[in-house]
């Protein structure tokens, strides 16, 4: 089992008075003129903020920042999977409020050009599904179809914040590879859909779904869960991983919530391959049940109003969202204060994303570089970079580097922060920059003529990259910008000079053979370095 | 010049070229150096492997004459005939010939009982706690990367984990020992095209990685990974063909795990503990086939177990290094006396330990928890009847040679299971 410090993380932040803390606005019920004055308001502060010099301020009020490139990188680091530099430059043109709306409220932004290519390319799940590609017992094609979205949708934040309800709902192929018998979807699929459909909506409703979702009810066996003798399954997982975290419950509290799941369960059982919900009268312990100190004939939807009535449901999801997010071990106020947030929004989780990005912390020291790329945002976010489309050799890599989506190690999903690395997966992230970086499209066969070529040949040119000083401050901008040091800088430019020999020569970006040679190693060799491991 | 200053001194060689002969002649002579030196230091080699998910330990060492078992028990229950004997009360899962066979042959013990005060019902935490061997703050040290910090000097060959990842039993704040997926693919690769620039390329890397790496707190952590993944690929690439064997492994990654354990151990690179692990036991539903408890999905991840590792003692004895290796699983919890509805059984507290090594005190050691519902605490759980911290420091002290107190603490002493 991997490292899960974050697990452990979660105790200090109960008992500390939130009452000195402000209420935020962000509430999902704002109509259309309000939010436009809001936003207008808010632009107005950001127009101010930028240029002005930081000062210290009093705790919970807003402090500036430079709206530049450092800081759009760092942004698209956390709510995407980075982004080119014609993707920064846009959005430094667009300002940081406005370029945080599209992040969040992602129906703005037209993603056609993604459908389109995932259609060019034949990747659309609906051809996968017509093809029964899935029964091949393996999510390959559900991965290059996520995948694809993942790098090349315009809607960041969605394909982030879906990748991290899939790992707070960690479910796995393994022991899930079923379809939908009439449909032929797979169930991770459909379940890929509920948390893509409240990715950005309402926490307590992805929660109500999941308790019926015919994924999670084989997952954690909840469809086998009777009366006569429960499962506690679900009911364990429900309160430790996914709402309010270990030591808020007692094991009676598990065994009274999982009797109150009794009987939710495929009606028709698994015989049919529908996998449709239902609720089981016969099968279903309509008893009184005890449960966080209040007592009733609950049912499971019942056991998810009481879970929700419990302040730590807030503070434990504010507290995993800023870990994955911004930083590990958030200070006890930091919860307390977007907990408050995320309550008073009814489970709002737009609210809560936009109180996070627009933190003071978000964008303090603190925060920079202070999370570990999990291998798929290494993999998408050095495609990204480099303005890569295909995500297919990637995806040969990433299980060398411990993720494969829709097949996280466990209910806990994937590790974070010092877990990601090792030395055989950060070899492994090296490798694939290696052969990605110097793919020059030989081989044969199908797979091979969908791998990508990188032209760096015609990005130096486009780019008017000719002296060794110029190619390595541009692919520190766009690899790093902000987060090379000087010392690095130089020797990655005396790297450019170093003859085969290994003694200096001078550097030639007229000679094809030095180009192919030296802007590709280049690059490898950002890839290589420490800091471009962290995001 | 010591082995680890001659590797730091070393331009890499590029993954196209194996090593050098001049290079493994130099590795191994200042490791025999340091061998020496380090003269009260056994040698040996300890193989942790962990059964991740919760083993259901009634069902892998079967109390076959206990009532009570029978009676929780009406689906999933191992019946009398079908057990693999060891003594009067207790058999193997019928599946479980290959320990059956190490049981005979004197190379296996069972421990009973295993656990830790107030057992944590969470797979992570309680995984957690045997990793940190503190179940207070489960997030000290790993305990094996503190034997590890032992060592008189930091070498990244010490200990590793072979498989995805590496356990927090393997990390402290001293840093984390090296997980390798397989040898073949465990190194730096270089443009292919270019060969000739790989120097250049290793040469700017190592520069890197020797400048200050702490302008954010995480990135001296990764730059001393890197380090040590740039080390450890060019060391094993000397163990490749050391190995020879004709055993025949089970399917499955955790049988190709212990074999490149083997293939390490041939190697001779001084590491001194191997970390494997298997997953799957969280077994709360379709534990066994409706008609057969002996079948089923349960059977076959420990027979796999069972098959896995009695192949990996007969690699270890054909290597004749059958006395300077010790084997030992554990998991980080027993599963519940009384089955579930779902033919499974839920998360549950006591369980056993097993260690298989030449030096073992072959048997059945311990007292195994009462089963009699008077004796069950309220969740209905076994109560553990020996701290797993008492095997920590029979592996720690008598096998591996350090004092075990500094680690789990003075009050568990090692038990006497080992003839060393």
């Amino acid at each position: 089992m991997l490292v899960r410090l974050r697990r452990l993380k979660h105790k200090s932040r109960l008992n500390v008075d939130c009452s000195k803390m402000k209420p935020e606005k962000g509430s999902p019920t704002m109509n259309g003129i309000a939010l436009a004055a809001a936003l207008i308001l808010m632009q107005a502060a950001a127009l101010a903020q930028v240029g002005v010099p930081a000062r210290p301020l009093p705790p919970g009020q807003r402090a500036s920042f430079d709206w530049d490139r450092e800081s759009a990188a760092h942004l698209m680091r956390r709510a995407g999977f980075s982004a080119s530099p014609s993707e920064l430059e846009a959005m430094l043109d667009k300002g940081f409020l406005k370029t945080l709306d599209e992040l969040v409220r992602y129906q703005q932004v037209d993603d056609s050009v993604m459908e389109a290519g995932l259609a060019a390319q034949d990747l659309q799940l609906s051809r996968y599904i017509e093809r029964r590609e899935i029964h091949l017992a393996d999510p390959f094609a559900m991965n290059r179809w996520w995948l694809y979205r993942i790098v090349n949708s315009r809607r960041q934040l969605l394909e982030k914040m879906t990748l991290f309800w899939h790992d707070h709902f960690a479910t796995s192929f393994e022991k899930v590879p079923f379809v939908r018998e009439s449909t032929g979807e797979p169930l991770l699929i459909i379940q890929n859909r509920t948390l893509r459909r409240h990715a950005l909506g309402n926490f307590k409703e992805m929660v109500r779904e999941m308790a019926r979702d015919p994924a999670m009810l084989v997952w954690l066996d909840n469809f086998r869960n009777f009366n006569v003798s429960p499962n506690e399954n679900w009911a364990r997982e429900l309160m430790e991983l996914f709402t309010m975290g270990v030591d808020e419950y007692t094991e009676l509290d598990v065994r009274e919530a999982a009797r109150a799941f009794t009987g939710w369960t495929f009606p028709n059982g698994r015989r049919d391959g529908e996998f449709e919900f239902g609720i089981v009268d016969p099968l279903h312990d309509f008893g009184s049940k005890a449960f966080l100190g209040r007592s009733g004939n609950f049912d499971g939807d019942d056991i998810i109003d009481i879970i929700f009535e419990q302040e730590v449901t807030a503070e434990f999801i504010a507290g995993k969202i800023w870990e994955f997010f911004v930083y590990p071990q958030p200070e006890p106020d930091l919860i307390k204060e977007l907990a408050r947030v995320f309550r008073q929004s009814d489970y709002d989780i737009s609210a809560l994303m936009r109180a996070v990005f627009r933190h003071p912390r978000f964008f303090s020291a603190q925060a920079r570089r202070a999370l570990v790329k999990s291998p798929v945002e290494f993999v998408a976010g050095f495609m990204r970079e480099m303005e890569l489309t295909n995500p297919l050799l990637g995806l040969l890599y990433l299980r060398d580097m411990n993720q494969i989506p829709f097949l996280p190690p466990d209910v806990g999903g994937w590790t974070s922060g010092e877990g990601w690395i090792n030395t055989s997966t950060l070899l492994n992230r090296y490798n694939y920059a290696n052969i990605a970086i110097t793919y020059r499209g030989e081989g044969g066969g199908q797979l091979a003529s969908q791998l990508q070529v990188i032209d760096i040949e015609g990005m130096v040119e486009r780019l008017g990259l000719r002296s060794e000083e110029s190619l390595v401050l541009h692919f520190v901008e766009r690899m790093a910008p902000g987060d090379v040091s000087v010392d690095e800088s130089l020797v990655l430019e005396e790297y450019l000079r170093r003859g085969d020999d290994g003694l200096p020569v001078d550097f030639d970006i007229e000679d094809p053979l030095t180009l192919d040679k030296k802007v590709r190693g280049l690059v490898y060799l950002m890839a290589l370095l420490p800091v471009y491991q962290l995001n | 010049m010591n082995r680890r200053e001659f590797l730091r001194n070393l331009t890499l060689v590029s993954s196209a070229v194996s090593a050098p002969t001049f290079l493994v002649k130099h590795l191994k002579a200042a490791k025999a150096l340091e061998m020496t030196a380090q003269a009260a230091d056994p040698g040996r080699i300890l193989v942790v492997c962990e059964l991740a998910g919760g083993t259901d330990g009634l069902n892998t060492v079967v109390p076959y004459r206990n009532d009570f078992y029978y009676q929780q028990r009406p689906q999933l229950a191992i019946p009398p005939q079908s057990v693999l004997t060891l003594d009067d009360d207790f058999g193997f899962h019928p599946r479980m010939t290959g320990f059956k066979g190490l049981f005979d042959d004197g190379h296996l013990a069972v421990v009973h009982g295993i656990g830790y005060p107030n057992p944590n019902r969470s797979h992570f935490f309680s995984a957690d706690i045997f990793h940190s061997a503190n179940p207070e703050t489960a997030n000290s040290d790993g305990w094996l990367a503190q034997y590890v910090d032992t060592l008189p000097e930091r070498d990244a060959l010490s200990a590793l984990s072979i498989g995805g990842g590496v356990p927090k039993a393997l990390i402290s704040d001293a840093g984390a020992s090296p997980g390798i997926r397989s040898i073949e693919t465990y190194r730096l690769e270089t443009d292919a095209y270019h060969p000739d620039d790989a120097q250049n390329k290793n040469s700017a890397f190592q520069q890197i990685l020797a400048q200050p790496q702490n302008r954010f707190d995480l990135q001296q952590f990764v730059g001393q990974t890197a380090l040590d993944a740039t080390l450890t690929s060019v060391e094993l690439l000397e163990g490749n063909d050391q190995y020879q064997s004709d055993v025949v492994y089970p399917d499955g990654a955790f049988a190709e795990n212990l074999r490149t354990v083997a293939r390490i151990i041939a190697a001779d690179l001084g590491v001194r503990v191997f970390y494997v692990s298997i997953g799957g036991f969280d077994t709360h539903a379709d534990q066994a086939l409706p008609n057969s408890s002996v079948q089923g999905f349960f059977a076959d991840l420990i027979g796999q177990v069972s098959d896995t590792i009695s192949a990996f003692w007969s690699d270890v004895e054909q290597m004749g290094r059958q006395d300077e290796v010790l084997v030992l699983t554990f998991s980080e919890f027993g599963r519940r006396l009384f089955e579930n509805g779902s033919n499974g059984t839920d998360h549950g507290t006591a369980n056993q330990m097993m260690l298989i090594g030449s030096q073992v005190e072959p048997g059945l050691h311990g007292t195994h928890p009462s089963l009699a519902p008077g004796d069950l605490d309220d969740v209905g759980d076994m109560i553990f009847t020996r701290d797993f911290r008492e095997v920590y420091a029979t592996a720690l002290g008598p096998w591996l040679g350090v004092d075990p107190g500094p680690i789990l603490g003075p009050q568990f002493a090692p038990m006497d299971i080992l003839r060393v």
